[in-house]
């Protein structure tokens, strides 16, 4: 595995009329995936277009595999894919021609590759893009993306618009990919689902800011809803997340699971119950506050 | 920079020889029209009429490059080609580089029309007035730019305060009024006109190269 990060972003602030993304300082690791998770407008698709340099930042500084994303010196490209929320395939053309074109400027391209992902994915290469589905372009794009074997693919939504079924297509490839540990995945999406399966990590981010870093292993293994009675009215728990009291029944959300546990057991509490939550419902838990609550 | 202005014309061909067919077809029926039902029944007052023709190219022209700036914005082709290894220089000149190249064409079927309708009239077919269908090509091809250029204040416009991208609309301005200036002022001598007025659709392309290179925002 190679030690240069796939990309670094370092103190990256980019402003908007309302919105300010940053300072955002994240780097990944080749042979990683990297879910980056957020409600709708909280600059998923800002840093991903940092990343690709369709946006430039007016602080800080991105790299890609050590080298600055400069338009003037592009080589950097050559080892990136990206879907995005548009594409500019050339819509009267067919997509097998769009794929042509892209091969023309992409050194590393594979016409074998891209042949064996399209029949994988079902996708008719013949077709014009503007006769393809929303279904078929996202895949086009993840093909054209893929065409030319780069070492990061920054992926905005790539299932948005796919049917379950091609959803796994989708999410097998891109196990493949990863298979020799030298690519990187950066996944963002507000669809846990589609990387709960996939990711290393997550990345969660709120309002243009990032409120937590995590492997997924250890929010699974750490995060608990733990159901608890006790006689006291209201009881300020340790690691409590989320607290509900069902007149007896107390319910807490927990981001340490341990540590709530063995604070209940101090407290007397009794009929204690616990079990593990999903990555979505964590994920909800974590933007929806991100911070410790006080017990009602 | 190249490939993609190849790619480009490859892609619009279609487009730039309807265009020259339907700016002939509407030609060629106002012609017909004139000799059937109207007062003109001389021959060469006819071949006259005729002599539209390069017009007609030119103006086609024009329209197959309205119709490609307009669906390599609608189809953000800006996305796909910064996504290339290919230097942002490059990718900015290229963009103006496309619609001029069907201008380009358009003026060269226009002198071939010309010069062979200047023969059936009996002229020689190399004179002087071939210099009117340079200046009305550098004309369109100036104004075809126009769009492209506003375009680009309006994004730099979109990241700055309007006194920052003051200076670019001014340049802008500066150059319509010039262009102005060149097609109905003192200016004598087509040859003259034809060159100034190419001077400026550059320059417009100049201005439009350089705001697009210090964009901070590809993604529209």
């Amino acid at each position: 595995m190679s030690g240069v990060p796939a990309f670094t972003l370092t103190g990256v602030v980019k402003r908007y009329p309302g919105f300010t993304l940053g300072p955002l300082d994240l780097a990944l690791q080749p042979g990683t995936v990297l879910g980056f998770v957020g409600p709708n407008g909280s600059g998923k698709t800002t840093t991903l277009n940092c990343i690709a340099g369709l946006v430039i930042p007016e602080e800080g500084s991105v790299e890609v595999f050590g080298r600055k994303t400069d338009h003037r010196a592009p080589a950097w490209k050559t080892n990136i894919g990206v879907v995005g929320e548009t594409h500019g395939f050339y819509h009267s053309r067919t997509a097998r021609e769009n794929l042509r074109f892209l091969s023309r400027f992409l050194p590393g391209w594979s016409d074998r590759r891209v042949d064996r992902l399209a029949t994988r994915f079902g996708l008719p290469l013949d077709k014009k893009v503007e006769q393809l589905s929303k279904g078929q372009v996202a895949k086009l794009a993840l093909v054209a993306a893929l065409g030319h074997g780069p070492r990061l693919l920054l992926l905005d939504e790539p299932t948005s618009g796919l049917d379950p079924v091609v959803r796994a297509e989708v999410l097998d490839v891109l196990w493949e990919v990863l298979e020799d540990g030298e690519h990187a995945i950066f996944y963002s999406t507000h669809v846990l689902s589609d990387i709960s399966r996939l990711a290393d990590e997550l990345v969660f981010l709120h309002e243009g800011r990032v409120l937590q870093r995590s492997s997924k292993d250890a929010l699974t293994e750490r995060w608990r809803r733990i159901s608890f009675r006790l006689a006291d009215a209201d009881v300020a728990v340790a690691s409590a997340v989320e607290y509900r009291r069902v007149r007896a029944e107390h319910q807490v959300l927990s981001d340490d699971g341990d540590a709530t546990l063995a604070h209940l057991r101090a407290l007397g509490a009794d009929a204690i119950e616990q079990s593990r939550m999903t990555i979505d419902e964590i994920a909800v838990a974590i933007l929806k506050g991100g911070n410790h609550v006080a017990p009602r | 920079m190249w490939r993609l202005v190849r790619e480009g014309l490859r892609h619009y061909r279609p487009v730039l020889l309807i265009s020259w067919g339907v700016g002939i077809g509407i030609l060629v029926l106002v012609v017909t029209i004139v000799a059937v039902v109207g007062s003109v029944k001389d021959r060469h007052e006819i071949v006259k009429l005729g002599l539209q023709a390069p017009l007609a190219i030119l103006i086609a022209s024009m329209v197959a490059g309205f119709i490609v700036t307009g669906t390599e914005r609608g189809e953000n082709r800006v996305r796909m080609h910064l996504m290339l290894p290919v230097p942002i220089g490059q990718v900015a000149v290229a963009r103006v580089l496309l619609p001029a190249a069907l201008m380009l064409l358009g003026l060269t079927a226009g002198h071939g029309l010309f010069a062979v309708l200047l023969a059936l009239q009996g002229s020689p077919p190399l004179s002087p007035r071939h210099l009117t269908v340079d200046f009305i090509a550098a004309q369109l091809l100036f104004w075809l730019q126009v769009p492209v250029a506003i375009r680009e204040i309006i994004e730099l416009r979109h990241r700055v305060r309007w006194t920052g991208a003051l200076p670019a609309k001014a340049l802008l301005v500066t150059a319509i009024a010039l262009m102005v200036v060149v097609e109905l002022g003192p200016v004598h001598g087509t040859a003259l006109q034809a060159g100034a007025t190419a001077a400026l659709a550059v320059l417009l392309m100049a201005l439009t190269v350089a705001l697009f290179v210090r964009r901070t925002n590809f993604t529209k």
